[in-house]
């Protein structure tokens, strides 16, 4: 009995570590919106060095934000 | 129905270049000295098409392509830029482009196999399990990138320090800049909701196992200990560089 409880805990601990995970990961994604927002700000200022790297970095960030959240999803299905 | 799909990529990707250069090409050939450079500017976009079709090859397609573009974006006349902004074609240029690029990513499934029957070979409550997971997913990083979407719309369109900068840095050819980055931003986020988000999550099983797998090849190697001094080794580098960021006025 204090064995199923022990798993059904643990469980309970995977399944919240997997939705911070996933909530981190929309975080960034949705984090990134601000560096496209530069990157179009620096394009109308005609500097397009500066909006290239807030681009690369906008597309990094959003690949952090979907690997983090597939964490989540495997953390989460760790469970069962 | 789907082996009629290169021959639709094709047609999209010829009325993209058309709605773009064709104008140009032939007012360039109307030219008593045609300049050979701004020719092949034009047309180096259909050589990267028929050679992406021909491979089957996404990338070459829906980066490459696009990509491929930009030279001759730059060699265009000043009235073919108002013309692409004028009326409904910059709108007609997005849909055409955004159906390209839909198209497009059919070559990335040769196989041909629908994905319900791999589905119809698990257990029935692994099915449903992996089918939850899907759906909450794709379903929240959907409405992520229409924001993302609506980021950029709003920043283009509707922001009023970004259209000032707009208004002082192209004198004259507002309205040609601001559907130029209306057109990049775009492609931009066709870029970002293709290779960022879909990509990736196209096959978490597969991922799953092979993060476990590498997992296990990193417990093998590592100790516990030396795992938890190289996090914090990286976090140490991150700090630093912020530091140093910090200290520089950066």
């Amino acid at each position: 009995m204090a064995t199923r409880q022990d798993e059904s805990r643990a469980a309970g601990h995977q399944s919240v570590r997997g939705m911070i995970y996933d909530i981190v990961g929309l975080g960034f994604m949705i984090s990134s919106g601000y560096f496209f927002y530069r990157c179009v700000d620096f394009l109308s200022q005609k500097d397009y060095v500066a909006g290239l790297i807030a681009l690369m970095v906008g597309f990094v960030v959003v690949r952090i934000g979907v690997e983090v959240s597939k964490l989540g999803i495997f953390i989460g299905r760790e469970r069962s | 129905m789907r082996r009629f799909w290169p021959a639709f990529v094709v047609v999209l990707g010829i009325s993209l270049w058309a709605q773009l250069f064709l104008s140009a090409l032939l007012a360039e050939y109307r030219f008593a000295d045609t300049r050979m450079l701004y020719l092949l500017a034009y047309v180096a976009s259909l050589f990267v098409l028929m050679g992406g079709v021909g491979a089957r090859h996404v990338v070459t397609l829906q980066f490459v392509f696009v990509a491929s573009f930009l030279p001759g974006l730059l060699l265009l006349p000043v009235e073919d830029q108002i013309a692409l902004g004028e009326g409904w074609g910059a709108l007609w240029l997005c849909a055409t482009l955004a159906v390209f690029m839909v198209l497009a990513t059919s070559f990335d499934s040769p196989t041909g196999e629908p994905a319900g029957k791999a589905l119809e070979a698990r257990e029935r409550g692994l099915a449903q399990d992996v089918a939850f997971d899907y759906r909450w997913y794709f379903g929240s990083r959907l409405a992520v990138v229409l924001f993302l979407y609506g980021v950029c719309v709003y920043a283009v369109f509707f922001d009023a320090t970004i259209l000032a900068h707009v208004a002082g840095n192209y004198v004259g050819s507002e309205a040609v800049a601001v559907s130029f980055l209306a057109v990049f931003m775009f492609f931009v986020w066709c870029m970002v909701v293709y290779l960022m988000v879909l990509v990736p999550t196209m096959n978490l099983e597969y991922d799953q196992r092979r993060l476990a797998r590498t997992l296990e090849a990193v417990a093998l190697k590592h100790t516990p200990s030396v795992a938890y001094a190289r996090i914090l080794g990286w976090i140490g580098v991150g700090i630093a560089v912020a530091l140093a960021l910090w200290l520089s006025g950066g």
